[in-house]
């Protein structure tokens, strides 16, 4: 008894400090995004085997990245108001995988986000939260976020120790790895105040070995700063979300 | 037994006095500390008001920066590179010693006046000067540490939660406020009281050979190492050749640009006759050395700047007036301010 009124005081406590950011009249709604890896067709496991589609071994260590200025199209195609939020996703981190955030009611027919962190927030000095670079996912004698990580083992890999590193960044107009994503709902939803859009989302490891380039790991092993490289796999993992189910709760 | 309202009347209080804290329960607020440009001087880069300079502050950074705390053995806190006598430079070396025996890449640039800077490192890498002590920290060859280590160990610390929350309100630490009090010490280092800043207020005046080698410098110097910083903050290639160990191509590690190949920050000259050794590698004994170099020893090359495709001739006469100005640049009051000492 005297645990469970002391909890709910101090349950309390952070309401009560947290500012309601809702502020307009319009109801508000909540939206969650979920997402899930895959590697070679399956579920992602962390440390398994498995190989790319271009028929290399990989074992995948490190699968990390940013999402950040999430806004909602409604039916017109007109971009809602955006939550203000960064969010660092990490395979091995399950909780970083749901994205939840409010939006207002409305109809809405598309997501979009940036996959990284904006120009703005790399030129701005020392961030919290996500974006701190005590996260690891920040270069610190040439200043700028890595947007995207992936870390493995390969027996292709001519690196030492076998390692695959790629450190995907860039926010400067001539080597930027900045990509804008739109998945789109292929239908209007509506949404009514108190009520919850959830979205499953695929995010597939295997597509940052093809697509616009090819990617080998026996020729690139390694990509640990901003330029052409890193840019080759940005547009290749650009395309690795699907969007797989839209539900209203 | 107890009824539930004994628990919720002390825990909505506690709730009052825990949304107010920070605007009422902080009897020692921060105290607010002025930045004074001196005269003449342009407007400052650095966003003041996303960190205002405070007492409290500034004493906390001054703290950081000299404790090895910092890095990974104890033994390289920032003063360990940037040393007061040597205008926040290192003394008497060619490149700085880090964790390990290792040696840096560069000669550790003196700090002053960086309130002006919009980027940092000898090759401009870093753009904001929040940002810049998260490099050394974690530079295997300089302190040698991972950023969550170092926030552990300060809140391990008996004294620093308390010097945090004197800074900013609570005892919370984190990278942001860390770097932020790191950056209030470092902007009051400050140099604008040497004679050349007095001769220009006019408070003293030149002897004939500190003019005579002011008009000397203005003639042949001033466009790159321009007043009153003593640089204009750009990136050139002052014809020095890549060394073969070091193989550092400068500003060009940074944009990828072969255009930016061996270009390196413009240093300034203020108090440039303490903080030897010379150049982004301290290839340069002695500021003859410099001398020697734009007289005859520039290397040309692509990215070669304009105004050295000829050198820079100096005679004996104009080198000897030349170091008279050049001594007028030493700024004994920054050099000895006790208040950029190590705390006691």
């Amino acid at each position: 008894m005297k645990i469970a009124i002391t909890a709910l005081a101090c349950a309390a406590i952070f309401t009560a400090c947290t500012k309601d950011n809702s502020g307009s009249g319009a109801g508000l709604a909540t939206m969650e995004m979920a997402i899930s890896h895959q590697a070679s067709g399956k579920a992602m496991v962390l440390n398994g085997d498995v190989n790319t589609p271009n028929g290399e071994q990989i074992r995948y260590t490190v699968f990390k990245y940013y999402i950040s200025n999430l806004t909602l199209l409604n039916d017109r195609g007109e971009a809602q108001p955006s939550a203000a939020a960064y969010f660092l996703i990490d395979e091995s981190d399950g909780n970083s995988k749901i994205l939840p955030f409010n939006i207002p009611e409305g109809n809405y027919s598309a997501i979009r986000f940036l996959l990284g962190v904006d120009s703005a927030r790399n030129v701005s000095g020392v961030q919290e939260g996500a974006l701190d670079p005590a996260k690891g996912m920040f270069w610190t004698w040439n200043t700028g976020y890595i947007m995207a990580k992936m870390e493995g083992k390969s027996i292709n890999s001519p690196a030492p120790l076998q390692n695959v590193t790629y450190h995907v960044g860039g926010f400067k107009q001539s080597n930027s790895v900045l990509k804008t994503i739109t998945l789109s709902f292929g239908r209007n939803v509506t949404v009514k105040a108190n009520q919850q859009l959830a979205l499953q989302v695929k995010g597939d490891a295997d597509k940052w070995w093809t697509g616009a380039h090819t990617i080998r790991i026996a020729n690139l092993p390694v990509v640990m700063e901003a330029g052409a490289d890193a840019m080759k796999l940005a547009d290749n993992y650009a395309n690795m979300f699907t969007l797989q189910a839209v539900e209203v709760k | 037994m107890l009824r539930p309202a004994n628990y919720i009347i002390p825990a909505l209080l506690l709730l009052l006095l825990a949304c107010q804290k920070q605007e009422v329960a902080n009897g020692g607020q921060p105290e607010p500390v002025a930045f004074t440009v001196p005269a003449g001087w342009p407007a400052p880069a650095y966003d003041f008001a996303a960190n205002p300079l405070t007492k409290q502050g500034i004493a906390l950074g001054r703290k950081l920066f000299y404790d090895g705390l910092l890095s990974k053995d104890g033994q390289f806190p920032c003063a360990s590179c940037h040393q007061q006598p040597a205008a926040f430079g290192t003394f008497d070396h060619d490149l700085s010693h880090g964790f390990n025996n290792s040696h840096t890449l560069r000669n550790a640039p003196p700090l002053q006046n960086l309130a002006w800077h919009r980027e940092f490192h000898h090759d401009g890498g870093i753009n904001h000067l929040d940002l810049q002590p998260l490099a050394p920290i974690t530079a295997p060859n300089e302190m040698a540490e991972t950023i969550d280590n170092v926030l552990n160990k300060l809140r391990n610390d008996p004294a620093y939660p308390g010097l945090f929350k004197a800074a900013f309100g609570s005892t919370d630490i984190s990278t942001k406020r860390m770097t932020q009090a790191l950056s209030q010490f470092m902007l009051t280092m400050v140099s604008a009281d040497s004679k050349y800043d007095r001769v220009k207020r006019g408070a003293a005046t030149f002897t004939l050979p500190e003019q005579l080698g002011y008009d000397i410098f203005q003639q042949k110097c001033g466009s790159c190492h321009k007043e009153p910083l003593f640089t204009d903050l750009s990136y050139r290639n002052a014809g020095l050749p890549m060394d073969n160990v070091l193989r550092d191509a400068g500003r060009m590690r940074i944009t990828r640009n072969p255009a930016d190949s061996l270009k390196f920050k413009v240093p300034s000259l203020r108090n440039v006759m303490v903080s030897r050794y010379y150049g982004h590698d301290g290839r340069f004994f002695d500021v003859l050395n410099v001398f020697d170099h734009y007289q005859s020893g520039v290397q040309k090359s692509g990215t070669l700047d304009p105004l050295l495709q000829n050198g820079i001739s100096l005679s004996n006469f104009e080198r000897g007036q030349l170091l008279a100005f050049l001594l007028t640049l030493t700024d004994d009051e920054f050099l000895k301010n006790k208040s950029l000492a190590a705390p006691q």
